[in-house]
């Protein structure tokens, strides 16, 4: 067994714009077990969300996709586009990230979760239906009669209940929550991630959890995965990497957070992430880097390599 | 819908009707001219005739128009009128009717110019949901968007008369001006009348579509460009919805509020707003006889056809006023929301 | 001959020359009776029967359904009438309809003819102050009712009797009393002499004058006079109109009123015309623009459009072989219209209150360089305020030492700025004529209609170079700002002389012409000048052949032209290519039996004068 559900495998993501080839994704490669809770962190820009949609396969032009991305060994890079709208939702769903604005504005509840079912072949009848409704809302947590209301007419936290409702209601493997809980205040932020966390438990689903938020990711994640500028800095288990991170950046974000286990916000490092059009060779940390090897660092892109079992770091000090 | 939101509507549109109405009048009288008087001079001028009772004559027609009743008289009559909608007769076409010319000439544009707004908005829709889209190649844009932008900013009649030119003229494919066939008389019941009317039509209709479409279509495209950035839109697509459904139900279903709210004021101008494409065409509505009382003070028939017009735009907003609530639920009857 | 048997006559001998013609060919006898293209209709003989092409004219229906398009008439006027128009209301100018009227003459200026037409003769009492007028035997109206003297008394009675109805000026001002000394013969006396009321009042000519519209008692009386100025001339419910010409209204709608060949003519039941007209429909449609005009003409759509710019007249010739004009395929493309163009002064606004400021307009102006500017050279210049016309020129040769003193198309801008000198002016800094307050003169040029678009920039121009802060206008009040006295100088024609110069002299009436501050709407000028009243006075007391004459034109000229209440600029032409397609025999400058707009009083005679090809 331990068949990985999701293996990334060289992912790139380049969007070919006149400025240059913005390489958003630039080589990531990751897996996830079934069950397995995923963080991904990193800075603005630094790739989560491109990564997210394009394992999605949303990436529009002039972006492209290559590389693997294979879900329970289906490879969903080669899948016909058909083949690829049924497997979302069904296969793999999201939580967006915008809850004010992430529902259709001019549809009821009803429909919005509705459309999903009936778009993946799923044919109700009218009480069935309302059933089904009745039941996805119970879960999150809603009334039923959210079901006829407008999004206008829910509160923030409600709709990203319904969005929540909808990511599961086909029963996927895999849920990818792109900072679920950004738009909403403080008291609500840990209601809804402790129904998505309790949910992703329940169901048995796979999760990867895109934010900032480190305080979050410890409370809620297993692994961890730390990008930088389109690559990925460093994997490994939540707990050894909070314990001793390996990549400078990893270092230099664990110590900036106030103190370990509390909630706390990512505040940033000194100087700013390189451009990732046409970035220079070379590990791109290399510019604010307190460990920088002279003469490597700047030249040699390092390499994704598994330091210990479990650990995989891009970084010339563990060569 | 709540009744008061339905009262309040009609209220306002009476008001807005009155309003207008009150400002109609005032305007032409502010001008201080006479048209009688003007009427008649032209007459004798070009006649090159002296005119010994013509100063008997002005006051004559003066007196049958009420036009030497104090102004707060003619003002009652005028709104009693206008409630009526009976505007008397026209001075320059007198003894005919306003609403004789308003209907007899309405009608001629009305049919072709409705039809052209139809087709104008829901091609004009589709063709620019379509460019905006995202999953459209991008080279179908970068053919059709360029000369969009120049129809849309052509006035009509310069494409009226491109069309005239060639189809009409060059090619005599069909007809170059009139409303129907002149060996035909005016018989809105029979079939045959319309046909002819509609060959007729083929020419205005394209000269206002081509124009018209370009312009909701490149603003529908930029809404459409809007909305697929919103995150409904993305989530849309993550909830594995098909191509059709998307398009149709989240994009373009929010994409068209703010044109609809265009048409409704499009309609509006229904009966005057294809003024230079119906006199290219040689079609003697409604616009052009606007033009020609404005240029002759002919005020009763100025005052009709603004009246209708104004009414047509209360009407067509009254109407938005009630049907927007449908189509956008964050719009409520209700006076006002958070 | 009686309707019917004449109407069967027609059938037959149609019938029979068809198969004449076909025998002659070699055609089967049971084909359907065709066109012979190369048969050409100028050279027959008018006789009394129909022409042998085309289908037979419908007789028996009324109003008539479907014509051939070679034998229906389509010209361009202004917007049609659409049925609802009112005979005795509303302005009846050019309105199109003129073809149901019957005058008792018609006057075609170019070919100097006078057809008499429903009067056979008429005299002038001896005093100038009466007129004898018999009319022809036979005539009928449409309905079949005959035609006497009786009807026109009614008319004139009515326009006297009535306020407020068109046309009724000269009868109010001049007949005492009109009386039928028999059903033929009609006589009235007027209240003071007048040797120009048959001509004025009686005659159709061009779109001019205050003819009295002959109109059916028996139909007319029986409205009231309050009524009489809404009821509608075109009715057909009630059989209107009612008229003697061999045209009557078959329908009318905003798109084309279509005047149809009644189903008989007096005029052809008496022998008065040989034959009955070629042309069966005249339809007349609503004037759009010059470039649909021109191409419709080219497609042959239409046969007669408006008067058209002259740049259009040229383009439009050399795209199509069956068009030409009055003057063939040449400049100027068309015939002196009776309105001389000039540029009118306010002369009760200084400084154009002084003759000399007027004389230095004048002279500033270089009439032939707006002619060759304006008109790419299709005009002619204007020496005076008359219309170039045989009669009028003869008289104008005659005081030719007047017209040489004073020689208006003289373009000498040292006098004018002597003159401007001597009416106490100097130039400011930028070479403009300042007065003494250093204030610059108002001298705008209005264009009194957009036709003047062509030219009315080239005289502001000259008058800029000579000094004058002119500008072009043509606000949408030009006619409130030329009553207002706003406008300084108005550029628009001037007339309704034909034959003698009386009635363009009477435009300037001093009752008319009121000072500054009031509305002046009768005088084109405000100028006024007692011993120029006098001098007209007796010119309207003379009749115009009178040999006297010469010597009143004289003496008024004289004052006229020192005073120069206007200068004249250019003749207008109306420039009117028509399609030889479907008819031929135009008028045209080597056939003028009349003046060859369609939307003129004459066109009855034009139509009569057409003769069909049978094109298809």
């Amino acid at each position: 067994m331990n068949q990985p559900l999701l293996e990334i495998k060289d992912l790139k993501t380049y969007f070919y714009v006149k400025a240059g080839t913005v390489k958003a994704v630039d080589g990531v490669t990751l897996n996830l077990d079934p069950g397995v809770k995923m963080g991904l962190v990193g800075e603005s820009g630094s790739g989560k969300t491109t990564m997210a949609l394009a394992v999605m396969r949303m990436i529009k032009p002039p972006g492209t996709i290559q590389g693997k991305i294979s879900l329970n060994g289906v490879d969903l890079v080669t899948l016909s586009n058909e083949e690829m709208r049924k497997a979302r939702l069904s296969q793999i769903s999201m939580i967006p990230q915008g809850a004010m604005n992430s529902l259709n504005p001019v549809a009821r509840i009803r429909n919005q979760i509705l459309d999903g079912l009936e778009d993946h072949g799923v044919k109700l009848s009218k009480s069935e239906a309302n059933d089904r409704l009745a039941q996805l809302l119970q879960i999150v947590e809603l009334p039923t009669k959210v079901a006829d209301m407008y999004p206008h007419e829910l509160s923030g936290g409600m709709k990203q209940r319904v969005t929540v409702a909808i990511a599961i209601s086909m029963g996927p493997k895999l849920i990818i929550a792109d900072e679920p809980t950004s738009a909403l205040d403080v008291v609500i932020q840990r209601q809804v991630m402790e129904t998505i966390t309790r949910l992703v438990r329940e169901l048995n689903l796979s999760m990867i959890l895109i934010g900032h938020d480190m305080g979050l990711m410890a409370q809620s994640v297993e692994r961890l995965a730390v990008m930088y500028a389109g690559k990925l800095a460093e994997t490994g288990g939540v707990k050894e990497m909070f314990a001793d991170p390996l990549h400078p950046y990893t270092q230099k974000m664990i110590s900036s957070l106030p103190v370990l286990g509390r909630r706390g916000v990512f505040e940033g490092i000194q100087g700013i992430p390189p451009s990732v059009i046409n970035p220079p060779p070379g590990c791109l940390f290399a510019a604010r880097c307190p460990k920088v090897i002279a003469g490597t660092c700047q030249e040699i892109s390092p390499a994704l390599r598994e330091v210990r079992p479990g650990r995989w770091v891009s970084c010339h000090l563990y060569n | 819908m709540t009744l008061s939101y339905f009262v309040r509507r009609v209220f306002f549109l009476f008001l807005v009707v009155w309003t207008a109405a009150t400002i109609n009048f005032v305007l032409p009288h502010l001008a201080g001219r006479d048209p009688i008087k003007e009427q008649m001079l032209i007459q004798i001028a070009s006649q090159g005739r002296t005119q010994a009772d013509a100063e008997a004559m002005i006051r004559t027609y003066t007196r049958l128009f009420g036009l030497d009743r104090p102004l707060w008289e003619q003002y009652l009559t005028y709104i009693g009128n206008v409630m009526r909608l009976d505007f008397g007769y026209s001075i320059n076409n007198y003894p005919r009717t306003v609403m004789d010319i308003i209907i007899s000439r309405g009608r001629l544009t009305l049919p072709f110019v409705v039809v052209s707004i139809f087709i104008s908005f829901t091609f004009g829709i589709l063709l620019g949901a379509f460019l905006g889209w995202n999953r459209t190649p991008q080279w179908v844009s970068n053919l059709v968007v360029p000369p969009m932008l120049v129809l849309s900013s052509v006035p009509q009649f310069l494409v009226a008369l491109v069309l005239i030119y060639f189809v009409a003229f060059r090619m005599r494919l069909l007809p170059m001006n009139g409303a129907y066939p002149r060996t035909m008389v005016e018989d809105w019941g029979s079939l045959t009348f319309w046909m002819g009317y509609a060959k007729h039509a083929i020419l205005p209709i394209l000269s206002m579509v081509l124009v018209d479409a370009s312009g909701w279509a490149l603003g529908m495209r930029a809404m459409m460009v809007t909305v697929e950035g919103e995150d409904y839109a993305t989530f849309a697509e993550a909830k594995g919805l098909t191509t059709w459904r998307v398009f149709f139900r989240y994009l373009l279903r929010n994409a068209l509020l703010p044109p609809l709210t265009g048409l409704a004021i499009r309609l509006g101008f229904i009966i005057t707003g294809a003024s230079l494409v119906e006199s290219f065409f040689a079609y003697n509505g409604l616009g052009s006889t606007l033009g020609g009382a404005i240029g002759n003070f002919d005020y009763f028939l100025l005052y009709g056809i603004v009246t209708i017009m104004v009414m047509c735009i209360a009407l067509a907003t009254f109407v938005m006023d009630m049907i927007y609530p449908l189509l956008d639920p964050r719009i409520s009857y209700k006076a006002q929301r958070g | 001959m009686s309707n019917i048997s004449r109407r069967d006559f027609l059938r037959v001998s149609t019938t029979a020359v068809a198969g004449a013609l076909l025998a002659a060919c070699g055609a089967p006898a049971t084909e359907a009776p065709k066109v012979e293209p190369t048969a050409k209709p100028a050279e027959e003989k008018p006789a009394a029967t129909a022409t042998p092409k085309g289908p037979v004219r419908p007789v028996d229906a009324w109003p008539v359904g479907e014509l051939p398009r070679n034998r229906t008439l389509i010209y361009y006027n202004n917007t049609p009438p659409n049925g609802n128009f009112a005979l005795w209301g509303a302005d009846p100018h050019q309105a199109g309809w003129a073809i149901c009227q019957e005058p008792a003459a018609f006057y075609g200026v170019h070919g100097d003819k006078q057809y008499m037409w429903l009067a056979e003769s008429y005299k002038y009492a001896d005093d100038g102050k009466g007129l004898t007028v018999v009319f022809r035997k036979g005539i009928k109206w449409s309905d079949g009712t005959p035609f006497t003297a009786n009807d026109v008394v009614w008319s004139m009675d009515t326009l006297k009797r009535v306020d407020g109805l068109q046309k009724a000026g000269n009868v109010k001002a001049t007949v005492e009393k009109a009386e039928a000394v028999d059903d033929l013969t009609l006589k009235l006396t007027f209240n003071q002499v007048d040797w120009r009321f048959f001509f004025t009042s009686m005659t159709f000519r061009f779109d001019l004058g205050d003819n009295t519209l002959i109109q059916p008692k028996h139909y007319w009386s029986t409205v009231a006079d309050d009524k009489l100025r809404e009821d509608k001339f075109y009715d057909p419910a009630k059989g209107l109109p009612i008229s003697t010409s061999p045209y009557g209204v078959g329908v009318s709608n905003e798109q084309y009123t279509n005047y149809d060949l009644r189903k008989s003519w007096w005029a052809v039941e008496t022998g008065f015309v040989d034959k009955e007209p070629d042309v069966w429909r005249i339809q007349q449609q609503p004037f759009t623009n010059d470039t649909l005009a021109a191409q419709l003409l080219i497609n042959k759509e239409i046969d007669h459009p408006l008067d058209l710019r002259p740049f259009v007249v040229a383009s439009t010739l050399a795209q199509a072989d069956h068009l030409s004009t009055w003057t063939g395929r040449k400049p100027p493309y068309g015939y002196v219209d009776w309105w001389p163009i000039s540029v009118q002064f306010c002369t009760k606004k200084p400084p154009f209150d002084n003759p000399k400021v007027r004389w230095a307009v004048a002279y500033a102006l270089n009439q032939q360089a707006i002619v060759d500017i304006g008109w790419s050279g299709a005009g002619t210049v204007a020496m005076s305020p008359f219309p170039a016309y045989p009669k009028l020129n003869a008289l104008l040769d005659q005081i030719k030492d007047v017209t040489d003193k004073y020689n208006v198309l003289e373009f000498n801008l040292e006098k004018s700025a002597a003159l401007m000198t001597e009416a106490g002016f100097t130039k400011d800094g930028e070479g403009f004529w300042v007065d003494k307050d250093g204030v610059r003169p108002d001298a705008d040029v209005y264009a009194g209609v957009p036709l003047f678009g062509d030219i009315a920039p080239v005289v502001a121009e000259q008058l800029r170079q000579a000094g004058f802060y002119s500008q072009h206008k043509a606000p949408p009040d030009v006619w409130a700002a030329k009553v207002d006295g706003r406008a300084s100088m108005f550029l628009f024609g001037h007339g309704g002389a034909t034959i003698d110069p009386f009635d363009t002299l009477q435009l300037y009436q001093e009752a008319n012409a009121a000072p500054m501050g009031e509305q002046s709407w009768g005088n084109i000028t405000r100028w006024d000048d007692p011993e120029f009243a006098k001098a007209r006075q007796e010119i309207k007391n003379t009749a115009p052949d009178d040999p006297k004459m010469v010597e009143l034109f004289k003496k008024t000229m004289e004052i006229w032209y020192a005073a120069l209440p206007d200068c004249p600029i250019v003749q207008w032409y109306h420039r009117i290519p028509v399609s030889n397609w479907y008819f031929t025999n135009w008028p045209d400058e080597t056939n003028p039996y009349m003046n060859s707009a369609l939307w003129h009083w004459t066109m009855l005679q034009v139509v009569l004068g057409l003769k069909a090809t049978g094109n298809a």
